[in-house]
């Protein structure tokens, strides 16, 4: 396979040398951690990819914040050098480079299609149709587009891999089912919704919306990853990286929290507390989206709190 | 809030991921989580991405971090290295035991060192003599012969054939053996000991030596682990073999007391008995049965007598010099004592000789003492009374013969003995 484009990019030309933004001496540092001269790399192309690496994330602040030397050098030394550099060189067609990543990552890239899809066939090819885009057979606009070369090393090479296989399996599966026929959707019909005034409906609504958009982002992700999407503790304590007892009481915490936020924002409406539990109780199910019926059982699971709260009141 | 709603943009794979691994700042991982919150698409990736790493966990080792370990030719290498600390901790017992088995070694031979009741007990380490305490290999300094007490009767030496240098206890009452092997050039007089042998273990004390007592018995030959300071000439070229020998520890602790009142004057009267001493190395001693070993010696070892047994670095030498001894009566000399180019060495049939020119002619000294002398050696006193009473007096060299019977002579000139 020739190269389709040199390791640093054209654009990176304009970018100052790695020394001048971190010191010789990180620079030196950077270069001998990495396997770069074993991939044909040179220091001035390293240089060039770390700082095109670096200026896309913004050294990890935000974009209008300018990282001095040192968050620079932090920033370089938390990236995974060595599966960056074989990834460049993976996408500018080094041959040893992509021995070494067939060597490497071929067969765990298949074993986790096949666990993302749950499938053999359906893994394997998703696999093979990975890879070949990796290897640069897919041409954008007259050229080979390697999806290695986005790969930044942020996390591991595997850790990007089994992303992009599990996007791509998303994808697939969203397409996909919208083309399923309708008679192969068995959905049970809901339980009638209890019937509730329309102006208790919208201000239940609002005063929900108005208590989880409070939360903080984990705690709604917790809600949704649990009540919406019905994983289980453990699974969002894998992506959290958090023990699933701790997504318990996290979970719970945010529970209560919601409970009483939505019963003082319903009071802060104009309802008594007695007519605002009674609507919560009641009237979830008016709710729409996918949200009713979930937020109906995280609020009911708090009730015994709530019946305790007003006797000890 | 409504799930359906979803950001356009969404994170690529590489923020992602780098959320599912922890690797991106508060700041970041905040920005992910609030999409994710609204996005069931990349829930649901990061969902998966996360399954399908604990499926490849169960197949392979992932690195901390979510790195994956790569598996390279040098991992049979690399588990070598799991195996080292196990070895290093192997390695430091062994070191441990060693060094516990030559302080053990030492131990015994400071214990050996105690003399019977009118021994001192000496002290372990002798501010003077750092260096030799930490190489038993090195000889004493010859001020160590003046540690020595007059001694009771000595004990009747056995006859053994040893040759290892090896020092083993083998318990109150029985006897540990130091015996360092002949040197090559002694090749005179000495044809009884095996240099095959081993360490050997008396079962009991002789008869005539009373078992409640630490005593030792020096041999010649046998090779000298360095000739002391200040003697030359052939009592440093051979070799003595030492015989420890553990007493009962009941009279042993009788002889403590006695042994511990003299052991502080003792040491203060070594640095003048070593002014005293000529530089030959005066006193020796040697005790043995066993006639000269004709058997070449090997180099010293570490192992050797300590150097602060009652063995004095001159008495080895002289011992050892008793090997090259020639007496009119044509039996091996089993204790030798120098003063000056005096020389004093008693047969093994009990014969007492005397040479006033460094042992070139010898003189038999008329018996002027009963039983069977045993065992001569050099004493130095002031005034008639023992140099500690009194360091700033001049000292005063003599013998003392001791018989069979543990009873002592005494004589200035090694001729005109009288009972102490």
């Amino acid at each position: 396979m020739a190269p389709a484009e040199t390791i640093a990019s054209a654009e990176s030309a304009a970018i100052p040398a790695l020394p001048e933004a971190v010191g010789h001496t990180v620079a030196q540092e950077l270069w001998q951690a990495c396997d770069g001269e074993g991939w044909g790399l040179t220091r001035d192309e390293f240089g060039r990819i770390l700082l095109e690496v670096g200026a896309a994330w913004n050294y990890g602040f935000a974009e209008d914040a300018t990282a001095d030397s040192k968050q620079r050098a932090a920033y370089f030394k938390s990236v995974c050098l060595n599966d960056l550099v074989l990834a460049r060189a993976c996408a500018a067609g080094h041959e040893r480079a992509w021995e070494h990543f067939v060597a490497v990552y071929r067969q765990p890239l298949t074993r986790a299609a096949i666990a993302i899809t749950g499938s053999e066939t359906l893994g394997r090819d998703l696999a093979d149709q990975l890879y070949a885009e990796l290897y640069g057979l897919n041409l954008r606009e007259g050229e080979r587009h390697c999806p290695l070369l986005s790969y930044r090393g942020r996390g591991s090479l595997m850790g990007w891999l089994r992303t992009t296989l599990a996007q791509r399996h998303v994808d697939h599966h969203r397409r996909t089912r919208r083309e399923e026929p309708l008679d192969e959707i068995d959905v049970q019909a809901a339980d009638p919704p209890p019937e509730t005034p329309a102006g208790d409906r919208l201000s239940l609504e609002l005063a929900i919306k108005t208590a989880v958009g409070a939360r903080e982002a984990e705690e709604r992700f917790l809600l949704t990853a649990y009540y919406l999407d019905g994983q289980t503790l453990l699974q969002i304590g894998r992506v959290l990286g958090v023990h699933e007892a701790t997504v318990s009481r996290k979970l719970k915490r945010a529970i209560e929290s919601i409970r009483k936020q939505v019963l003082k924002n319903l009071q802060h409406r104009g309802l008594s507390r007695r007519a605002a539990e009674e609507l919560m109780g009641a009237g979830l199910y008016a709710l729409g989206g996918d949200l009713d019926v979930n937020l109906k059982k995280l609020l009911q699971n708090s009730q015994a709190g709530a019946f305790k709260e007003r006797a000890e009141a | 809030m409504s799930a359906t709603i979803q950001d356009e943009f969404h994170p690529d794979a590489e923020r992602l991921n780098a959320f599912a691994e922890q690797a991106l700042g508060r700041r970041e991982r905040a920005e992910v989580l609030a999409h994710l919150a609204v996005c069931s698409r990349c829930r649901r990736v990061v969902t998966l991405a996360s399954e399908a790493t604990d499926a490849d966990v169960t197949a392979e080792a992932v690195a901390p971090g979510g790195r994956r370990a790569v598996v390279r030719p040098r991992t049979c290498w690399r588990s070598w290295w799991i195996a080292a600390a196990p070895a290093a901790a192997l390695a430091a017992t062994a070191v441990l035991a060693v060094y516990m088995h030559v302080r053990n070694e030492e131990r015994v031979a400071e214990v050996a060192k105690v003399e019977p009741p009118t021994g001192a007990q000496e002290p372990s380490a002798s501010p003077q003599q750092p260096a030799e305490k930490a190489n038993p290999a090195l000889p004493a300094k010859p001020t160590a012969e003046a540690k020595n007490p007059p001694l009771a009767p000595a004990p009747m030496v056995r006859e053994r054939k040893t040759t290892t240098r090896e020092l083993v206890p083998h318990g109150i009452g029985e006897r540990y053996e130091v015996e360092t092997p002949p040197e090559p050039s002694d090749t005179q007089a000495q044809a009884t000991v095996n240099p095959s042998s081993t360490t050997e273990v008396a079962p009991a004390p002789p008869e005539g030596m009373p078992g409640a007592r630490l005593d030792y018995v020096q041999r010649a030959p046998g090779a000298a682990p360095r000739p002391p300071q200040g003697v030359s000439g052939g009592a440093a070229r051979h070799g003595a073999t030492v015989v420890y020998e553990a007493a009962p520890p009941s009279v042993a602790a009788q002889q403590q007391n006695e042994l511990q009142q003299q052991a502080e004057n003792k040491r203060r009267s070594m640095a003048e008995r070593a002014a005293a001493r000529d530089g030959r190395g005066e006193e020796a001693q040697a005790s043995a049965a066993q006639p000269p070993a004709a058997a070449p010696a090997p180099e010293p070892t570490p192992l050797g007598p300590h150097p602060e047994s009652p063995i004095h670095e001159s008495e080895r030498n002289a011992s050892a010099a008793a090997t090259t001894i020639h007496l009119p009566s044509g039996s091996a000399a089993v204790s030798v004592v120098f003063a000056g180019r005096r020389e004093l060495a008693i047969d093994d049939a009990g014969t007492l000789f005397i040479s006033e020119d460094a042992g070139g002619t010898w003189e038999r000294v008329p018996l002027q003492w009963t039983g069977r002398a045993v065992r001569v050696r050099r004493r130095v006193a002031v005034n008639g009374a023992f140099a500690e009473a009194n360091p700033a007096q001049s000292p005063v060299v003599f013998f003392e013969l001791l018989n069979d019977r543990k009873q002592v002579w005494e004589s200035t000139d090694g001729k005109t003995w009288t009972a102490h």
